[in-house]
């Protein structure tokens, strides 16, 4: 009966076993181009301060398909659905705890200008609805955002938190929206929804190593998470939606190790391993990506120490890095043996980054993969540096009125000006500055002073583009979009703006407010320099998402420093006091006003004199007392009555009048 | 520094409006409860845990919240429904030593903080009205699923709240007050709304007792730390942290649940009567006459666990045989609730060390604890002094405005 | 008190002279002049420019409260108490081959009084709520080969043409006679309100056997005599069709899984426990479209359903097994189930799409690892369950599926499988029945009354027509009874805390909810049961809007002893100031009036 209840099932069946047949066949199907894929990499990467960089990075893809935001293999569900549901076109988080140190860790390179983020939390979001509703799609964004990742982004919600930038923050935003906490504290609780978001959570794979401690531990780590959507298929019919999460971390190599080394060789910069950074090892692989892989890079100014080094000592040409013997390595050893060696082709100078490859599915198959870095001869590097390196500062002081600077100083001696020099004299060097200031940062723009080399200049000459959208109360922050025209020569370059400090409502104070309001760190731009780094082999970037993202052709970005401005704070115990003291006072002018008011003088005086006058000691002495504190009492008690009381009234109108006057000559004397 | 700093001065000057014995004047005083949640089972268990207090000295409260946090995650509420404030990032502070690390205890064998730990309100938004806002319902639209309490009629509801209070009040980010009467009223929207099943409110600070004095729904059970006029202390400090790590109340009521696992079915009252006031100094207060059932049949898995409600899918839709439906049984047979070793070793320890350590500090506690005490008496005393005073204040007032004329 | 004049004209010398030139003027009794009224105007006007000023400063700390009909709504929630809203329903019996002579034309009539009072009985047992009980109307057909007769009750509009069923082949298979009968005896019916079910006994030489169709009839075949026909009659009335043939105390209403705003979301969770061992993924869509939307469209009209499917990978079980020898596999417990769900690991409640009081149920496909499989569980009876599942009330369910290749041993980088569309149908045949659990429906296709024994066809689209529509009354019925007790405890709660800021929103959509309801109300009356559901649905989203609105909020309990600090510096000397002054200056005219007077009497007198 049951299998003649249901034709329909029959027939379903056929249609679907054949379905099922074609699909068996092809197994890990699954991993292949249309559906969705995952892969994930780790690029370690040594410091010029004895610091090691790891940078986390995990991509996940999903083709837009019908059933995009409801059915979902590997991409994380929760995501698909913001996106469908807010109509995200492009978003990036991040999460970021220290600050990205430019000089020494490097500024002029893609992690940098990509992963170097503000401290605290940064949001931006492209949607692509139309313009009325991006406000609010933005809100219900920030909302949802702060219950995924267990932050309180949703403080982005009220229109004095973000911003719409035109064109400073990118070259074509769309309908963008820019926010940031610079005080949103970052720890474990945001780590952990942005690992649930990835197939094999930290179970399996290179995110083992994410140790909380050790990643906590760090000097700066930045997590993020970006959205991005492209075109599969060359006719642009067919898109789909990329997830880039990276977590980004500068940690210190295990101390006692390297104490033991420095006992020798002061300079020798410290040996590492994963097992020293983060306390564990790479034990099996993700079996859900695609493709993991730890990469080694090494920066071309080390390439070009260790080249002077084997020149020093003629033992053989700079192939040694590149070829497989490592050991004979004269610079350093590692435990472990790449698969492969891929060398950046830089135009700009003959030494190059060069990467090590390693294939975690290879090196983990017997035993769990640790790799390891000595140095055995000390080397003393630096990192590429930004064309002009940004600092933001306070001027003034006091509760009132101050002024923000913003300075530039050129870094002699680095490959961009260099070779921008190259173009002649007349060069220019564009920054494009992106600054949002609170409302109650009351900042006025017509007091823009542009020093250059010291020298004050006119604004108009140096500005290029200019555009201000001033902070109204409690509604929108301040916008400051421009870009300046340096000249390539210029040693320091600086302009200013002087602001004044509002006041905010009481119930508008957090409850650490004594402790200072935050200024937004300043974006800047210089969009005629692009990192990108260009390999030999082109398949590369197929095959390696961070090294596609390498390859892409960004501008330098770099973030200023927050700053931290003291506001006038009450004490909030105050109203009750207030209240009170006020209340008496009026209860005081009341009383008094009535006394004055129906007060009987001659009367009383008549009174007092047929009662014959006999003022007793005590009286009088009562009634001078109560003359000397505020007259009003005199006349009011009748026992010091005798004292005449129109030489009290005028006492009292003198009193008055001298605190009015000394009370007027202290305001207007201000 | 074993005292808790309870705003004497901050609950005087709350004391000091009272001129009139108006104390328990109360607005909704005959306002009848609702109709009580008849014959609905009880399907799924919530939690409310919140950290009242900012800044780095108040570390113990996270440590409270968080311990608790991970207690009923083991007992098995899963994170989705557990709905977790913490007032201050302590974990990583700048002052904290171990980054991304918790502590209740010197010993440092437990890291609170774990490593999935999903913290729903935090920093800033830990506020009296996003509290009440959680407890009756009423968000935003666009407020997040993971950032509600969607309990049903069926819920037993824990509700932790630890911080610094006084009399009738418990404070939020030193800044704002939760007063009694507000969380009544909380309590009572809830059950108008059928929000809860059972509500189990337990507090952890000074004079807690107090805060459950204008309760009136039927089905919560309140238990407080401290009663009137009384403090609840820290445990004990750690040198490595820097300050105080757990509060006596909180360590204690661990101590119990260490020994508990999820098939236990320890009663009620036995955690009620595990407290001991000379280690607690301070003597808790538990108010039942809200509550239906006996404190000796309900487990404590009830509130601090969850235990689902299963029944078997007897076949599949149109499969032709049948079998009877059953509902799986949730009490396991009491062989199981054997403690666990290890789980219990470790806090006796504790218990044991910080008992020596009483004993070894006893002259600087016992002074410290008899000045307290004598502050306490004055300070009880001191309040009637402040109506009395106020009272005379009338006839002064009367009196000068009388001779003024 | 001395007494002398204000008066400038009253003379400046002493009184001792005074006394001398007139010793019938005392002054300590009598004065000249009027006493003046100016400082006595004075103060009594500061006074009552108190008085005055007081209404104002009440009315300014007063809060903003809109009108709610609490009348109306204590109506609404009385009614619903008292008699909760029923359907009206019609049965119908049709006797066929049953032998009756040209005399009797009441036999129909005296059927259909038997089978009332029979139900009669059977409904004293049942709950009133969603089913039509006491709100029937019961229509009897004899037809015999030649003729036919018809109750009274019985000769309205849709009464259905002798003779059709007699042509119908009850030999056939079920399916075929089912469809067929649904061709005689279905299409609406124009004249009556409400759902027309059918009953059709055949009395014939054949196995005996009833059958309950899909749609809205069933049918009895073989030898029975009239009287116990009637019975199992009034039982399949009363048992399945009025109140959708499930047993009591299972899932009762207000544990229908349905959120507040009407919509479930049903999120599907493949859980790979160990992906070294295995990977298994599923055509989601496929089986969503040939399985699940017929479901979905079906439940339509009780609640607006959205699918979502996910994978999720390393998600361990919490729950012990041990395994079995005789039975080659692990076997779970009944007492382990209530700990079976890894809430630490899985992660399941995913939708950021779902909003805050929809109702989302995880259906859980778990996937056992290689070192706990074929993992089966055991009913207590000692049997392994065919199903292989379990929900969990107002949560979800979870099915376990073992892989074939249990036991060869998983190679070292696992491939992707996909679970084969034949499996993937067994599976959702077991999720549908858990969902028809959910909504408290039995899925085995058996029905055991006391006096019938009958089978139960089962659709395709996973409900049955009559099951349906119990659902659906069962639905509205309940969302009527929590519309009424969500605004009542409104309107209690708003008249219980005076301190509460009514928007005038509130009042609005409390407004709506009420007619949504009286809508739902009367389109149940007249048994238009899919409109009744929707409003039904509707009033109590709006209700539960207007309770859940965020602008009620009742935070800072103000007490009296804050009202006392801040106003009573200011109003305390300052109302003792002003009433003490009018009070003597008001004392004071009297006296001086007094003195006056005698003193004109006195003149008087004397002049």
């Amino acid at each position: 009966m049951v299998l003649r209840s249901r034709p329909i099932f029959s027939l379903l069946l056929l249609f679907l076993s054949s379905y099922g047949f074609s699909t068996a066949f092809a197994s890990g199907s699954a991993i292949e181009g249309g559906e969705e894929d995952f892969s994930e990499e780790l690029l370690l990467k040594p410091l010029p301060d004895r610091k090691v960089l790891a940078h986390f990075h995990f991509e996940t893809r999903a083709p837009r398909t019908p059933s995009y935001g409801r059915h979902h293999h590997l991409f994380p569900k929760a995501i698909a659905q913001l996106v469908k549901k807010f109509h995200i076109q492009e978003m990036e988080l991040s999460f970021t705890q220290g600050r990205w140190n430019y000089e020494s860790w490097g500024g002029f390179e893609p992690i940098a200008s990509s992963n170097a983020k503000p401290p605290g939390v940064e949001l931006w979001a492209v949607f692509d609805v139309p313009p009325d509703d991006v406000d609010a799609s933005w809100k219900n964004l920030t909302h949802s955002i702060s219950g995924l990742f267990c932050a309180s982004i949703n403080f982005l919600e009220s229109s004095t938190a973000y911003a719409a930038p035109k064109w400073s923050f990118r070259p074509d935003p769309g309908s963008l929206r820019y926010g940031t906490l610079p005080r949103e504290a970052v720890c474990t609780e945001n780590l952990t929804p942005w690992l649930k978001l990835l197939p094999c959570r930290d179970k399996a794979g290179i995110s083992l190593l994410m140790d909380r401690p050790s990643i906590y531990r760090g000097f700066y780590h930045s997590q993020r998470l970006r959205l991005r959507s492209a075109k599969t298929s060359s006719d642009g019919t067919h898109s789909s939606i990329i997830l880039e999460q990276t977590l980004t971390v500068v940690l210190h190599p295990d101390s006692q190790k390297m104490s033991t080394v420095n006992s020798r060789e002061p300079t020798l910069q410290p040996s590492w391993s994963m097992s020293s950074l983060f306390g564990k090892k790479i034990s099996g692989t993700c079996v859900l990506a695609k493709s993991s892989t730890v990469y080694l890079q090494l920066d071309w100014g080390v390439v070009r120490e260790l080249k002077n080094l084997e020149n020093g000592n003629q033992v053989l040409g700079v192939a040694s890095i590149m070829e497989e013997s490592f050991v004979s390595n004269p610079a350093f050893v590692l435990s472990d043996k790449p698969d492969k060696v891929i060398r950046e082709v830089d135009s700009r100078s003959e030494e190059s980054a060069i990467l090590y490859e390693f294939s975690v599915r290879k090196h983990s198959d017997l035993g769990p993969f640790d790799l390891g870095f000595t140095w055995k001869t000390p080397v003393v590097w630096s990192c590429p540096q930004l064309p002009l390196r940004v600092s933001r500062f306070l001027m003034g002081s006091g509760n009132e009125r101050g002024a923000i600077a913003i300075s530039f100083r050129s870094a002699r001696a680095r490959e961009g000006l260099t070779h921008a020099k190259s173009m002649g004299e007349s060069c220019k060097v564009d920054v494009n500055v992106f600054q949002v200031v609170p409302w109650y940062i009351k900042v006025y723009f017509h007091t823009m002073k542009v020093f250059v080399d010291g020298k004050p200049l006119a604004v108009s000459d140096i500005i290029e583009k200019i555009h201000v959208s001033p902070s109204e109360d409690k509604v929108s922050p301040g916008v400051l979009e421009m870009i300046l025209k340096l000249p390539c020569t210029v040693d320091s370059a600086a302009f200013t703006l002087e602001f004044d400090k509002g006041f905010l409502h009481i119930d508008e104070y957090p409850p650490d407010a004594n402790q200072g309001f935050d200024i937004p760190p300043a974006v800047i731009t210089f969009p005629t320099f692009h990192v990108n780094m260009h390999f030999g082999e082109d398949n590369l970037s197929k095959k390696s998402a961070v090294l596609s993202r390498f390859q892409e052709n960004i501008p330098v970005r770099s973030y200023t420093e927050v700053l931290l401005v003291p506001l006038t704070t009450p004490d909030f115990s105050m109203p009750y006091n207030v209240i009170t003291i006020t209340c008496t006072v009026f209860a005081l002018y009341f009383g008094s006003l009535l006394n004055v008011l129906r007060r009987r003088v001659n009367e009383e005086e008549r009174f007092l004199k047929s009662k014959g006058k006999r003022p007793s000691a005590l009286s009088r002495l009562l009634s001078k007392l109560s003359a000397k504190l505020g007259g009003k009492r005199v006349v009011a008690s009748q026992s010091s009555a005798r004292s005449s009381s129109f030489i009290s009234l005028k006492l009292i109108l003198k009193i008055i009048l001298v605190a009015g006057i000394a009370i007027a000559w202290q305001y207007f004397s201000e | 520094m074993y005292a808790r700093f309870c705003f004497f001065s901050l609950s005087r000057m709350a004391t000091l409006w009272i001129l009139l014995s108006l104390a328990c004047w109360n607005s909704f005083a005959g306002a009848s409860s609702s109709s009580s949640s008849e014959a609905s089972m009880h399907t799924n268990n919530w939690a409310v845990l919140v950290c009242t207090s900012r800044f780095w000295f108040n570390y113990r409260h996270m440590a409270n919240t968080l311990s608790l946090y991970r207690t009923v995650k083991r007992l098995g509420i899963p994170d989705e429904r557990i709905i977790l404030m913490l007032a201050d990032d302590m974990a990583c502070n700048s002052r904290n030593k171990y980054p991304a690390q918790v502590f209740n205890n010197e010993n440092h064998r437990l890291n609170l903080y774990g490593d999935n730990v999903e913290v729903d309100y935090r920093g800033y938004e830990v506020t009296v009205e996003n509290f009440f806002r959680v407890l009756t319902g009423r968000h935003e639209t666009s407020v997040p699923r993971s950032k509600r309490l969607l309990s049903d009629e069926g819920s037993h509801i824990l509700l932790y709240m630890t911080g610094h209070g006084g009399d009738e009040f418990l404070k939020f980010q030193d800044s704002e007050e939760l007063q009694s009467h507000d969380l009544a009223d909380a309590v009572k929207q809830m059950k108008e709304k059928r929000r809860f099943k059972e509500l189990l409110i337990m507090v952890d600070t000074c004079q807690a007792a107090t805060l459950f004095n204008q309760l009136h729904s039927p089905g919560v059970l309140a238990i407080g730390s401290s009663r009137k006029g009384e403090n609840s202390y820290s445990h004990h400090l750690d040198s490595d942290v820097g300050v105080s790590v757990v509060d006596r109340f909180t360590f204690y009521t661990l101590a119990y649940f260490e020994r508990v696992n999820m098939y236990d079915n320890a009663s009620l009252s036995s955690l009620f009567s595990s407290y001991n006031p000379s280690l607690l100094m301070s003597t808790t207060y538990y108010r039942t006459d809200l509550y239906q059932r006996h404190l000796e049949q309900v487990p404590v898995t009830n509130f601090f666990g969850s235990v689902m409600e299963t029944i078997y899918t007897d076949s599949p839709y149109r499969s032709p045989q049948r079998k009877d439906s059953h509902k799986g049984d949730i009490r396991m047979s009491s062989d199981q609730s054997i403690e666990d070793e290890k789980g219990k070793m470790p806090c006796e320890a504790d218990v044991v060390d910080n008992g020596d350590l009483d004993a070894v500090q006893q002259g600087l506690l016992g002074y410290i604890w008899s000045d307290l005490h004598m502050k306490l008496e004055s300070f009880g005393d001191g309040d009637t002094l402040v109506y009395y005073g106020m009272l005379m204040l009338a006839p002064f007032l009367a009196v000068s405005t009388w001779i003024s004329l | 008190m001395a007494e002398i004049t204000e008066s400038p004209e009253s003379s400046p010398d002493p009184p001792e002279t005074k006394s001398e030139q007139r010793e019938e003027f005392d002054p300590e009794t009598m004065r000249r002049t009027k006493p003046g009224v100016k400082r006595l105007v004075l103060t009594f006007s500061v006074l009552i420019s108190f008085v005055i000023g007081f209404p104002f400063l009440w009315k300014s700390v007063e809060i903003y409260r809109a009108p709610l009909l609490f009348d109306d709504i204590d109506l609404l929630s009385k009614r619903m108490e008292s008699e909760p809203l029923r359907f009206p329903c019609n049965f119908r019996a049709v006797f066929v081959g049953f032998d009756f002579g040209s005399a009797d034309f009441d036999r129909a009539d005296d059927l259909q009084s038997s089978i009332s009072n029979r139900m009669d009985k059977f409904v004293s047992g049942t709950s009133p709520c969603g089913t039509c009980s006491s709100n029937y109307s019961v229509s009897v057909t004899m037809e015999s080969n030649s003729r036919c007769i018809q109750s009274q009750s019985g000769r309205h509009s849709c009464s259905y043409q002798c003779g059709a069923i007699s042509s119908i082949d009850f030999r056939g298979d079920d399916e075929s006679v089912d469809d067929s009968l649904e061709r005689v005896l279905g299409g609406e019916c124009s004249g009556l309100a409400g759902k027309v079910y059918t009953v059709v006994i055949v009395n014939k030489d054949a196995e005996d056997k009833a059958i309950i169709g899909k749609y809205r009839h069933a049918w009895i075949v073989g030898r029975v005599q009239e009287e116990e026909a009637v019975e199992k009659i009034a039982e399949i009335f009363v048992k399945v069709f009025s109140n959708g043939g499930k047993e009591e105390g299972l899932i009762h209403g207000e544990f229908m899984p349905v959120g507040a705003d009407g919509r479930i979301v049903l999120s599907f969770n493949l859980l790979n426990s160990d992906p070294q061992d295995w990977i298994y993924d599923w055509d989601f869509n496929m089986i969503e479209e040939h399985m699940l939307s017929p479901v979905v469209d079906t439940l339509g009209p009780v609640a607006n359903i959205t699918v979502e499917s996910q994978v999720l990978y390393y998600t361990p079980k919490s729950s012990y097994a041990y395994w079995d020898e005789e039975l080659k596999s692990f076997i779970l417990n009944t007492g382990d189930l209530p700990f079976f769900v890894n809430s630490n690991e899985w992660h399941l409640d995913t939708s950021t799409a779902a909003g805050g009081r929809s109702k989302v149920l995880q259906l859980v496909l778990y996937i056992p690892s290689a070192k706990e499989c074929p993992l089966n569980l055991q009913l207590p009876n000692g049997e392994i369950s065919k199903a292989n599942g379990y929900i969990s009330p107002m949560w979800g369910g979870v099915v376990v599926w073992n892989p074939m290749n249990c036991f060869q041993d998983p190679e070292k980088y696992p491939a992707w499988h996909k679970i084969s569309p034949q499996d993937l149908q067994k599976i959702f045949e077991v999720f549908v029945a858990q969902i028809r659990q959910l909504v408290g429906l039995k899925s085995d296709n058996l029905f055991i009354g006391t006096s019938v024994r009958s089978i139960m066809l089962a659709s395709e689209k996973g409900f049955t027509e009559w099951e349906l529509d119990a659902l659906t009354r069962q639905h509205t019925c309940f969302n009527l009874w929590s519309c009424a007790t969500t605004l009542s405890s409104l309107s209690r709660l708003v008249q219980s805390l005076p301190r509460m800021i009514i928007m005038d929103e509130i009042g609005k959509q409390v407004k709506l909810s009420m007619e949504a309801a009286k809508q739902a109300e009367s389109d149940a009356s007249h048994g238009i049961y899919a409109a009744a559901a929707v409003s039904a649905r509707q009033s109590r989203a709006l209700a539960e809007d207007a309770f859940f609105h965020p602008s009620i909020m009742s935070v800072s309990y103000y007490s009296f002893e804050h009202c006392f600090a801040v106003y009573s510096p200011f109003f305390l000397p300052v109302s003792l100031h002003v009433v003490l002054a009018a009070l003597r200056e008001w004392k004071r005219y009297r006296q001086e009036k007094k003195k006056y007077l005698t003193w004109k009497a006195r003149v008087d007198a004397s002049s």
